[in-house]
């Protein structure tokens, strides 16, 4: 294993892992379902990420791509943005 | 017990049972529990037999062996809390070995307790940005995990649904587990989906409860003969450490795998040798995981293997006779001490109904968040 260092990912890969997540997570200010899973980007990265679902007929190894999700702030506060990847 | 001796040996085993437990505490779980583990060893009460003493957990707060002893009255030692996630109780089987085999101590007192939240378990292992973006779910780890062992290792939903058949078969015989009714194929894949492939059945509920056990150096009874605990090598991507990314891991250990091979090397002991076993079942997949990771069978063979009935209670490797987890619940800090009562039992031949005969050789594992894992190996 090399030393760790910051790299720039690709915002394309392929889907190798994904459910769906039916009870919200303790602290998610998102509410359940949502989609969840892994992808692996071209030099073979594998990244934990939420996908846009319904994740039902999503196929092992299919195209995906970055995408942003807006989740309401926690007590009203501003929306808290972060990513998930989009068939 | 003479300066000779080398081994270290398990003279006192106690249990406070898992499951809910209203408004009594885990320190209140904790005095039942090495009361009982005392008892069990011919120590009377008032007696401090023990120079230092281990307590495992993740949920119980500042100082939390010092007050199951200080209740007790069995204080002025070091008592030294220990947190390895799910691995705690096998983390403090560990150095409580080492210190005996060491010289520095004739004999310790190894316990560990939890009261934990029914749920999703809430952990300070994941970053506040992380719970924040739903990253935090953990069944949601395991479903991926259970996909993954579907894929590559020939495994499907009714082997994940015939492991918990096989596991709430043998709790009906444990009065120390939370359930204690069978169920059938059909109740476990008829349950709620929480995170596919994992239905409701397929995964152990967190809970309460106490364990202990006495370490003396000696050669006789039952001997724990390796306690070895290991993390996860960088780069796994779906292991207990909940990584945010990871790497092709074909060619990586597991941290199962990796407690597991240094256990057998320290013991002498082989897969091959095993004649129980005692493992990590938090979900159905995860049992059938270990079948591979402990090499006790080659991987992705885990689905034919489950297929074979190898591990029912006649199979030539019984596989979590106590119910496992998904009978008993998972306390975290008790849980690995709680599948090495069991398998003192089953090697004192006095399990009763659960009896798995001519038992000589045992192994208990589990893994958890770090992720650390450990494996315990026993035999008389």
């Amino acid at each position: 294993m090399p030393d760790p260092e910051p790299v720039e990912l690709s915002p394309r890969g392929t889907l190798w892992g994904w459910t769906t997540v039916t009870a919200t997570p303790p602290g998610s200010l998102g509410e359940a379902p949502f989609g969840f899973g892994v992808v692996e980007l071209p030099d073979g990265l594998r990244i934990v990420t939420r996908l846009a679902g319904p994740v039902d007929h999503y196929e092992f190894g299919q195209p995906m791509h970055l995408g942003f999700v807006d989740l309401p702030g926690a007590d009203d506060g501003d929306p808290v943005t972060t990513w998930e990847f989009h068939p | 017990m003479t300066a000779a001796n080398k081994g270290v040996e398990i003279t006192g085993i106690g249990i406070h049972p898992f499951g809910r437990w209203g408004e009594k505490t885990a320190t209140e779980m904790g005095v039942d529990a090495v009361r009982a583990a005392l008892a069990d060893a011919g120590v009377g009460p008032g007696t401090r037999s023990f120079q230092a003493a281990f307590c495992g957990t993740a949920y119980s707060g500042v100082a939390a062996g010092h007050k199951v002893l200080g209740a007790l009255a069995l204080t002025g030692i070091p008592i030294v809390d220990v947190e390895a996630g799910c691995a705690s109780g096998g983390a403090a089987l560990m150095l409580a070995a080492a210190a005996i085999r060491a010289g520095q101590y004739d004999s310790v007192l190894v316990f560990g307790i939890e009261k934990m939240p029914k749920g999703i378990i809430r952990s300070s292992f994941f970053e506040p940005w992380r719970e924040e973006a739903g990253l935090a779910a953990t069944p949601a780890y395991f479903a991926l995990r259970a996909q993954r062992l579907m894929r590559e290792s020939g495994v499907t939903k009714e082997h994940l649904a015939r492991i918990v058949v096989k596991n709430r078969r043998n709790g009906v015989h444990n009065p120390d587990a939370m359930f204690r009714k069978e169920v059938t194929v059909d109740d476990v894949l008829g349950s709620r989906v929480v995170c596919e492939p994992l239905h409701l059945f397929m995964l152990c509920s967190p809970n309460e409860g106490a364990a202990a056990v006495v370490l003396q150096r000696g050669d006789g009874g039952v001997q724990l003969r390796a306690a070895a605990l290991r993390s996860h090598l960088p780069g796994s991507v779906l292991g207990e450490a909940t990584p945010m990314s990871g790497v092709d891991d074909h060619d990586l250990a597991p941290p199962s795998t990796l407690a597991a091979r240094a256990a057998y090397e320290e013991a002498g002991i082989g897969p091959t040798d095993l004649d129980v076993v005692e493992c990590q079942d938090t979900d159905a997949a995860r049992e059938l995981l270990a079948y591979e990771e402990l090499e006790l069978c080659p991987r992705g063979t885990a689905g034919a293997w489950a297929e074979s009935g190898h591990t029912g209670p006649t199979g030539p490797l019984p596989v979590n006779p106590s119910g496992g987890l998904l009978s008993k619940g998972e306390p975290l800090g008790a849980s690995g001490l709680g599948q090495v009562v069991e398998l003192v039992r089953q090697l004192r031949g006095s399990a009763g109904p659960r009896q798995v005969e001519g038992a000589r050789i045992a192994l208990a594992h589990t893994v958890g968040r770090g992720a650390n894992a450990s494996v315990t190996l026993l035999s008389t």
